[in-house]
């Protein structure tokens, strides 16, 4: 048995809700580290701020200005989708940072790179990251480290983060960071310290 | 004393200030977002690509279980004849090369990875990420019971949290976005738009509701004023247009339920008296619907005036809606009857059933559990827990597979050990989606440990 068309009702719209689950509270920071304060600001201003300290930290995980200036356009890409939600949120930043961390790691990301990052500049001027060959020896032998290590060692060290920051940035426990951290400069240690002794201030 | 941990500390902290300076020297470029990436068309090109993909390996961090110690790799390879990944967590994966045989393959144990890490499967190759973070007595799952998690173009997935609710991921990224504030007719009667990548769809009560998640805006798409309990338990058609709903309207039938196929273009609806209890279904192209009658598991096929075909299907157990080979087909677990396997597709012009995956393939009987995935793309996702006994484990036991049914000879692919265990709690289960270019699957699993489930996410390449 087959009835008529029912009745179909308009359409109408609830009010939009302020998101909830915000997964990035900021601990209580060491004295020395310091993150942005970018809560409540507009996104351009933000964006404006931390660009520089992102792309470093890219570059640092990366070892490549281009997929560095990559990883931070997906990152900022998804920040900007999403400011709404994120600027509410007490460090916005380490929600930023916690996608560029995990977008970092893709392999095949390296292979795609290049490209887009040249077609991203366009008619922009590429303006060269040049660090001394001590520096890229010494962000290589992070690159090095297993991946946790690194982005720990990074963190910690590039980004001023405390141990509490970096534990929410990497999504595990403090305790888990510490030990990432002890590692990976007893790591560094090790593969640093033959150079380091070789040219380095123990001869200076 | 030795000195080293000051002069590393020198080093690291005088390479910062290096990089640094040279950023202070860099202009800040205009901002302008990414545009999205469309749906990724082309069913075949996901299979292509799914030979000789490279993956990521990183370390195996199981510190989310073992706090202080963060868990070194202690996986071991099982009996098998192709080439498995190394066990050094620290060695490059090999490329990924799809197990197609149907050989007996134990599991191997493979400790849990922690949250963002990822782990081999020694067996298949196939490497899992987890995505969620789940306490001891919570399960977070892809949510879809006839449908898929991932979103249109694949960017998203929508799992369900128990106690929690529904949640939003970024696949790329692997974060955690946000809740999802919709309160459906059931958990799993939610489904992604196929056409749409931030459109969700569910009924409850008398309306059919699109949910946008970027704009955390809901819309009702239609009222059906003389229907209680309006339910969608299946995706719409894979042009986005029409929907089968089910409902009881007693100025119809007191004590049947109604099938509804209703057009979201020309927001229309046509309706039939149905069955006592069952499921709704409409086909990829939208030209058929189904009755699933929750009873006797007999399905009645209509054309889109709901006038029946002449066409029943014994589906045995749950079904679902693909294409195969170009056609409409209903997939589903048969049990006996007229076919028995995982996967049994029925042409629904014909009713022509073929066993994709089953007993006239040379696989063994559906293991119990057994769940089907779709997508609005011919690609099946099959997953079933494992067995508690290991002297009768067989093929299919515990495993997830992907299902190309787009050519004239369907390609099956064996991905991994779900390591799901055998409960009757009812969200300790795979729950396999497979994303619409057929490259991603995401899945549960309590990694054999009994007292949560987190999701995992296997991509292959793309």
């Amino acid at each position: 048995m087959r009835v008529p068309i029912m009745a179909i009702a308009i359409t109408s719209r609830l009010d939009p809700q302020p998101s909830s689950g915000s997964s990035i509270v900021t601990p209580e920071s060491d004295a020395d580290s310091a993150p942005l304060d970018v809560a409540g600001l507009d996104f351009n201003s933000y964006y404006r701020d931390d660009y520089r300290r992102l792309v470093g930290l890219a570059f640092v995980l990366t070892g490549s200005q281009s997929l560095a200036e990559d990883v931070c356009q997906d990152a900022l890409t998804e920040a900007h989708r999403r400011w709404e939600t994120i600027s509410r949120y007490d460090d916005p930043g380490a929600w930023v940072r916690r996608v560029m961390v995990n977008k970092s790691r893709s392999r095949f990301r390296k292979l795609t790179s290049e490209t887009k990052a040249l077609t991203r500049l366009g008619s922009r001027r590429l303006e060269p990251i040049e660090p001394t060959e001590r520096s890229v020896e010494v962000w290589d032998r992070v690159r090095e480290l297993p991946k946790r290590q690194s982005q720990a060692i990074a963190l910690f060290y590039w980004e001023d983060r405390s141990i509490a920051q970096i534990a929410e940035i990497l999504d595990c426990g403090e305790e888990t960071v510490k030990t990432h951290l002890k590692r990976g400069r007893a790591a560094l240690a090790d593969t640093l310290g033959p150079a380091w002794k070789k040219g380095g201030a123990a001869d200076e | 004393m030795n000195d080293k941990p000051d002069d590393l500390e020198s080093a690291l902290f005088a390479a910062r200030d290096d990089v640094r300076g040279e950023l202070a020297g860099v202009s800040v470029p205009d901002f302008v977002p990414n545009r999205r990436t469309g749906p990724v068309a082309g069913a075949a090109l996901g299979l292509i690509l799914l030979v000789g993909g490279v993956f990521a390996l990183s370390n195996r961090d199981a510190s989310e279980f073992v706090e202080a110690e963060p868990a070194g790799t202690t996986a071991t390879t099982a009996v098998a004849t192709t080439s498995a990944a190394p066990a050094d967590s620290e060695a490059t994966a090999p490329a990924f090369e799809p197990v197609t045989d149907i050989d007996v393959r134990l599991p191997a144990d493979v400790p849990p990875p922690a949250v963002d890490e990822t782990a081999i499967d020694p067996v298949f190759g196939s490497t899992s990420t987890r995505l969620t973070t789940a306490e001891s007595g919570e399960f977070v799952t892809p949510v879809q019971a006839a449908g898929s998690a991932f979103n249109a173009d694949g960017t998203r997935l929508l799992l369900y949290r128990t106690g929690g609710g529904h949640e939003l991921y970024d696949v790329e990224s692997k974060t955690f976005v946000g809740t999802v504030p919709i309160e459906p007719s059931d958990i799993e009667d939610v489904f992604w738009s196929p056409t749409e990548p931030n459109v969700l769809f569910y009924a409850t009560g008398t309306q059919l509701f699109q949910f946008d998640v970027d704009s955390r805006v809901e819309d009702v798409v239609a009222e059906f004023a003389d229907c209680a309990g309006l339910a969608m338990v299946a995706p719409p058609s894979w042009d986005g247009d029409r929907f089968a709903l089910r409902c009881w309207n007693e100025a119809l039938d007191a004590e049947k339920l109604t099938l509804l196929a209703y057009r979201q273009s020309d927001n229309s609806v046509v309706s039939v008296v149905a069955g006592d209890a069952g499921n709704a279904l409409v086909s990829p192209s939208g030209d058929r619907f189904a009755f699933v009658d929750g009873d006797s598991g007999l399905v009645t096929i209509y054309d889109s005036t709901l006038t029946p075909t002449g066409i029943t299907v014994d589906s045995g157990s749950s079904a679902a809606m693909s294409r195969r080979n170009g056609r409409d087909v209903l997939v589903t677990t048969g049990f006996g009857g007229v076919a028995t396997g995982s996967v049994i597709a029925f042409d629904l012009e014909t009713g022509e059933a073929e066993t994709v995956i089953g007993l006239a393939s040379g696989y063994p009987f559906p293991p119990g559990g057994t769940r089907l995935g779709v997508t609005a793309a011919p690609f099946v996702v099959v997953s079933a827990p494992e067995i508690s006994d290991r002297s009768s484990w067989d093929v299919l036991d515990g495993e997830i597979l992907l299902v190309d049914m787009s050519s004239a000879e369907a390609q099956v692919i064996r991905l991994a050990h779900n390591r799901v265990t055998p409960a009757d709690e009812y969200f300790q289960r795979p729950f396999a989606a497979v994303s619409p270019d057929g490259t991603q699957v995401a899945y549960s699993s309590d990694w054999n440990l009994g007292d949560r489930a987190n999701t995992y996410l296997i991509e292959l390449a793309k």
